[in-house]
């Protein structure tokens, strides 16, 4: 086992951890953060993608000892980051989500594409390319390109709360408790 | 006009909520991060399965050895087929067709009949045939590697028609042959319309197997609840309910003592819409071990053990007379099975009846069989068999269209039926044996709109912009059975609180049906949304349901929903007023008044609860129609090729949400473009499996699938309450023709099969351009 | 998909690290980890130690002379694409690093690691050698030792490396005045491996006259090939050929063992664009490749 310390959204933590042991299985089963999601294990599909030190990166392709001394952001880090929320109330807009689980990984590179860009109102080709490495199976990407063209752009989309508290008595993964039949 | 991003509806504008592009709220646990799939589930003392898998297609398995694995440290247990007994029973094939169908169709069907874990032989790459249970993923698949597997080697089927020569080795030793499944029709007479034609045109079409590779893999967590002495069964499905009749069906578990639900479920398009050995085995092991057992999984595993599609070929003669019209239409396919399908029957079925098409057809013959090879096992894949027959359908068109020297899009309009021709009877039962009427609106009207959508006109601009690229222009329709039952079941109930629960026995795999189902339900008791939850996927939730795929849930789970809720409000009609209550009022209830007078002091205590249930059936499918245009860039010099713009026009009914609806458009165009140019299942010639990564199976990325112009047209139908009809593969069953269509019309070279290559399109761009269309073919009669 | 295990080192020098390759013989050097990790969590690689040298920030630096440019071992893509300094001094690299893989790749994957690893489907490798850079190992035993870029490409994923060795860092000629550059990757879909692909540098003199031209292939064998031409060492392999004409004799007789016609048409079509683009670049005149215009321009697929 060798010790890590590692910042994970602005906390610290400090764990021993098996040297094979991935950052996004850290991440998950270590920390409870299973918002970053394993599509592939071999960095092709992106969903696992998180920010090390502000960069984003595959971390099924990073070792959880390779992130000692440095700075983790998951999405769940990103909720209060002004860029990701923009970017997210406009994904709702577009309906740039379906099944949710290419999502996260979306909005951590798209988070570093549009805080890199700095207000620049970005293109459908640059958008395009800056996101081909992550791969969404159910969108189509359509919906995905014109929500990050939109947080780019210097109007912000129509006040939305995409991120609400659920009001309802809800537990989305709930036994129904009715009458039996 | 703006296309993108937004759908175009011809201005229907909805009255309730019901045709609202209302925001989903799933969408607010997705974007935080905070969503539930399968791999996030866990509870202390969760160990972890892994599963060994054959490393031969096709062998006779000698040994399996599990000593020294189960001596590593933080094994817990490792088992082969012979010590599980409980799930040495088959599955129960997930599909029967309707006697009737049955009939009429000479249909036949043998069953693989394959184990859980194989004991005896191993029929595919792939197959489980043992499991390691530890501590860890990481130590569980340390110590599989040490599970010693001695096979004997036996020669593999790695071709369908070759399967299904007399000389071919039988895969399963149990059956006569390698036929997985027969059908056959007849419309009309054949033999006197084929040799009355102006021209025949006969050729062979492929669609290269793959699959619909979500983006989250399969998974199943179980665990024992001993407080309601049951079996607790999470599992990445679409459809949970025939998932727990498979588990009782092979363990003999009474159902009371199983609960399967699905959580969150990254993607399915069907491929999760089957029962899969691993949704047998960890139950089983949970119960065994009495301790939660969690499986995922990865990504390479999923590719050789998750159902694939596709993989058919199909041996075609289209008979038409001078001006194109459709004479008579014969198609002879072969579908690929693998080692065995749940599904053979829908495959089939959906085939040959969609081998119809939007158009006039005075005369058609169709066989099909399904064959087994030694291969992963297939289910359905986006589209079941619609892609593939209307691949064949619509490349026959082509070719006629060209010797005949007329266009593309001319042929079609004057094969497609118009509003005079609808609604259109078929001499032939649908799959459900209810004789088949296309309830359409105005198929030639939908094609004209899809063309205005995307005119051939936009290619001067492009050759303009791009004169290094050879640009092409394809079209072309489908038709779609959707909404098939046999019924589904909806429930809904009125809490203390005066707000609603909704629960039906459909399964999300991201198709917003929490969303969906609550504008139905908000419509039917005349509420806000925002009082209604949905549950659904859960054997707990409905007793009773099928599951969603075959674009049935919009039609089957939206009108049940809308059915129990309908009737709820008469229930709750049919309740005493409350004093307060003016005479002859307008029908509405208040919902919070009457949730509290049924609270155990109100002026109803003694009533029962609000609590309805519906099963709903559907009198027969609901007909979709559609036409797609694509527009392709070939590199001449390199015979690289982009989508460049797309469209499709498409017949819905009522759409209860039109962004969700145009969503699955979108997805459906791209998944469509990936079958045409990317993806393909390869497998060497002695049954090893070439693509075991993503490097290797090509996904369409963000730069592969352009914008997709959906043009809506609502086209009431009878044929269910609410009006809808199905989508969800709307967007995939034409895309391959279309793409292939404007590759032909980009290159001049008539394609015969998917998935289309670079190598391939460089050669053909080469050629030089054909020469006058030679005299046409008469074939003797038969 | 998990690793197998293995001893986990992270040295805190270059020397600890060198000391940590001699001590261990199945031992496997950890820089990005993009492909080692990606080999490992397939169980296609199972080293017994891996050494980490993360944490050398010694090696994450770039120095430029007159001639060359340093640059260490442990420099990401991304910086080499993104680094105005590097885009200015040796573009043949910042372009070739703008192709590899995906942006969280880039991020992630350093070129010592990119040339150790030693695909000839890689860019970096391919780069090297066009640019006739040199790669520097350094051994306890043995010291430094520089090697040609040329040299160090042995094979598929076999580089020069002795198994004690570290690449530490890497020394790229600068673009000198009047020379041009160009790179071409084909590739079925955005940062896909390449098909094909071909890195260019042409040099012309004073009356604009070609005089060098030195390029490479990647994909076309078992590591980058080389090929160039030059006056007035080989006058007539230059006198009135056109880049087609070089790139299909450079191309004609390559080793490629799936759809050799095809693979070796695209390695043509690469290096005819790339010499056109490294000619253009460099003044030279002659005619314009109307496929580079207009790729250039609009192609509808490019990223901007």
């Amino acid at each position: 086992m060798t010790p890590v310390r590692v910042i994970v959204n602005g906390t610290v933590v400090e764990r021993p951890v098996e040297p094979r042991l991935s950052l996004a299985d850290f991440l998950r089963d270590g920390l409870g953060l299973t918002g970053t999601h394993l599509g592939c294990e071999h960095g092709v599909c992106g969903a696992c993608s998180v920010l090390l030190d502000g960069r984003s990166v595959r971390a099924c392709l990073t070792l959880a000892v390779q992130a000692d001394g440095h700075r983790v952001t998951t999405v769940e880090g990103l909720a209060e980051h002004a860029t990701t929320r923009r970017l997210a109330a406009a994904m709702a807009a577009a309906h740039g989500l379906q099944c949710g689980f290419c999502t996260a990984g979306f909005l951590v590179t798209a988070t570093e594409l549009l805080d890199e860009s700095a207000g620049a109102e970005l293109t459908e080709p640059t958008v395009r390319a800056a996101l081909s490495g992550n791969l969404c199976r159910c969108t189509g990407y359509q919906a995905i390109i014109e929500a990050v063209r939109a947080a780019s752009r210097p109007v912000p989309p129509p006040e939305v709360d995409v991120l609400p508290t659920d009001t309802l008595r809800h537990d989305d993964h709930g036994v129904w408790d009715g009458a039996a039949d | 006009m703006s296309w993108v991003g937004r759908p175009v509806s011809d201005g229907v504008k909805p009255t309730g909520w019901v045709g609202r592009p209302m925001l989903r709220r799933e969408d607010g646990r997705f974007l935080a991060g905070r969503g539930r799939f399968l791999a996030d589930l866990a509870e202390p003392g969760t160990v972890h399965a892994v599963f060994v898998r054959s490393t031969q297609p096709s062998a006779r398995l000698l040994k399996v050895e599990v000593e020294e694995a189960g001596r590593q440290a933080g094994v817990v247990a490792v088992y082969t087929g012979t010590d599980l007994a409980e799930s040495a029973a088959p599955l129960p094939t997930l599909h029967e067709p309707h006697p009737g169908f049955a009939a009429a169709t000479g249909f036949r069907m043998a069953d693989a009949a394959l184990p859980c874990l194989a004991t005896e032989a191993v029929h595919y790459v792939g197959q489980p045939l043992a499991v390691v249970v530890a501590r860890t993923r990481h130590l569980a698949e340390d110590a599989a590697e040490l599970v010693d597997v001695r096979y004997e080697d036996l020669p593999p089927v790695t071709d369908a028609e070759a399967a299904l020569a007399d000389t071919a080795p039988v895969v399963h030793e149990h059956l006569p042959s390698n036929e997985a499944g027969r059908i056959s029709f007849a419309l009309g007479d054949v033999t006197a319309a084929r040799a009355g034609a102006h021209l025949v045109v006969t050729e062979t079409y492929r669609m290269g197997r793959h699959g619909a590779v979500p983006l989250e893999c399969r998974g199943v967590f179980a665990a024992v609840d001993h407080r309601r002495d049951r079996v607790e069964v999470w599992t990445s499905t679409q459809i949970p309910h025939l998932v727990r009749e498979a588990l009782c069906a092979v363990t003999g578990w009474a159902r009371d003592g199983v609960r399967v639900a699905a959580p969150d479920v990254g993607g399915g398009f069907g491929t999760k819409a089957n029962v899969y050995p691993e949704e047998i085995v960890i139950p089983l092991l949970a119960r065994r071990l009495d301790r939660p057992v969690s499986w995922v999984e990865d990504r390479a595993e999923h590719f050789i053990a998750a159902a694939h599609g596709r993989d058919q070929v199909h041996h075609t003669r289209l008979a038409v007379d001078a001006s194109g019209r459709i004479a008579s239409w014969e198609d002879d396919f072969v579908v690929d099975v693998g080692a065995g399908s749940l599904w053979t029957a829908g495959i089939l079925a959906n085939t040959a009846v969609h081998l119809h098409g939007p158009y006039r057809m005075a005369a058609m013959r169709v066989s099909g069989r399904a064959a087994f090879t030694n291969k992963t096992v297939v289910a359905q894949y986006r589209g079941a068999g619609r892609p593939e027959a209307c691949f064949a359908l619509e490349r026959a068109l082509d070719a006629a269209a060209a010797r005949l020297g007329i266009g593309a899009e001319e042929i079609r309009r004057r094969n497609l039926l118009s509003a005079a021709e609808l609604p259109y009877p078929v001499d032939l039962p649908y799959r459900d044996g209810v004789p088949i009427e296309f309830d359409g609106g105005d198929y030639l009207g939908c094609f004209e709109a899809c063309l205005d959508a995307l005119p051939r006109a936009e290619l001067a601009e492009l050759r303009a912009a791009h004169p290094h690229l050879a640009i092409g222009y394809g079209t072309a329709n489908y038709l779609e059975a959707t909404g098939r039952g046999p019924y589904e079941t909806g429930r809904v109930r009125l809490t203390p609180a005066g707000d609603f629960e909704v629960a039906a026995g459909s399964a999300s795999a991201g198709q917003g049906h929490q969303t969906t189902l609550a504008q139905v339900a908000a419509d039917a008791l005349g509420v806000h949304p925002e009082l209604v939850t949905v549950v659904n996927g859960d054997t707990d939730a409905v007793t009773d349901g099928i599951g969603t795929f075959a674009s049935r849930s919009a039609v089957l789970a939206g009108n049940a929903v809308h059915q129990a809720c309908r009737e709820l409000v008469v229930r709750a009609l049919a309740l005493p007023a409350p004093p307060s209550a003016r005479p002859g009022s307008d029908g509405s209830v208040d919902w919070a008044e009457l949730a509290a007078a049924l609270g155990p002091r109100g002026r109803l205590g003694d009533s029962q609860p609000l609590d309805v249930t519906v099963r709903y059936q559907p009198p027969t499918v609901t007909w979709t129609m559609g036409s797609h245009a694509a527009v392709v860039g070939v590199d001449r010099e390199t015979g690289l090729c982009s989508v460049l713009r797309y469209a499709v026009a498409h017949e819905g009914g009522t759409e209860i949400n039109p962004l969700i609806v145009h969503g699955q458009i979108v997805g459906g165009v791209a998944q469509g473009v990936g079958g045409a140019l990317l993806e393909e299942f390869r497998y060497s010639a002695d049954g090893q499996p070439l693509t075991g990564s993503l490097a290797d199976y090509l996904m369409p990325e963000t730069t592969d699938v352009p914008p997709v112009r959906v043009v809506a047209r609502h086209v009431h139908t009878d044929r269910n309450p609410l009006g809808v009809r199905g989508a969800g593969e709307s967007g995939t069953i034409a895309c391959y023709a279309a793409v292939v269509s404007a590759l032909e019309d980009a290159t001049g070279a008539h394609l015969t099969s998917t998935p289309v290559t670079p190598a391939e399109l460089w050669r053909v761009a080469r050629r030089p351009a054909p020469g006058p269309a030679p005299a046409p073919e008469l074939e003797p009669a038969r | 998909m998990k690793p197998a295990p293995f001893e986990y080192l992270r040295p805190g020098s270059v020397a600890a690290a060198l000391a940590a390759l001699a001590d261990h013989s199945d031992a496997k050097v950890l820089a990005g980890g993009q492909s080692l990790l990606t080999l490992m969590n397939l169980r296609l690689s199972r080293p017994e130690v891996l050494v980490d040298i993360g944490g050398l920030a010694e090696l994450d630096r770039v120095f430029s002379d007159a001639e060359d440019v340093l640059i260490g071992a442990l420099v990401r893509h991304r910086r080499v694409e993104t680094d105005p300094e590097l885009r200015a001094l040796v573009p043949l690299a910042a372009a070739a690093a703008g192709h590899i893989g995906h942006l969280g790749i880039r991020n992630r994957g350093t070129l010592g690691g990119t040339l150790a690893h030693a695909d000839p489907a890689a860019e970096m490798p391919l780069v090297m050698v066009t640019l006739g850079a040199t790669c520097y190992a350094e051994s306890r035993a043995g010291g430094v030792r520089a090697v040609p870029a040329e040299e160090f490409f042995r094979s598929y994923f076999t580089s020069a490396l002795r198994p004690d060795e570290l690449l530490t860092w890497v020394r790229v000629p600068r673009l000198r005045a009047g020379q041009g550059w160009g790179f071409v990757e084909l590739a079925r879909r955005h940062g896909d491996f390449a098909l094909a692909g071909a890195a260019a540098v042409v040099s012309v003199d004073a009356d604009g006259e070609v005089t060098v031209v030195r390029a490479g292939l990647m994909s076309a064998g078992e590591k980058p090939l080389l090929v160039s031409a030059s006056r007035p060492a080989d006058p007539a392999a230059l006198a009135g050929r056109r880049w087609d004409e070089l790139a299909e004799a450079w191309t004609a007789d390559l080793e490629v063992s799936e759809d050799p016609e095809y693979v070796r048409h695209l390695a043509g079509v690469a290096l005819r664009r790339a010499l056109a683009d490294a000619g253009t670049r460099a003044g030279a005149p002659g005619e314009a490749d109307l496929h580079d215009a207009a790729r250039r321009g609009t192609d509808p697929r490019a990223a901007a």
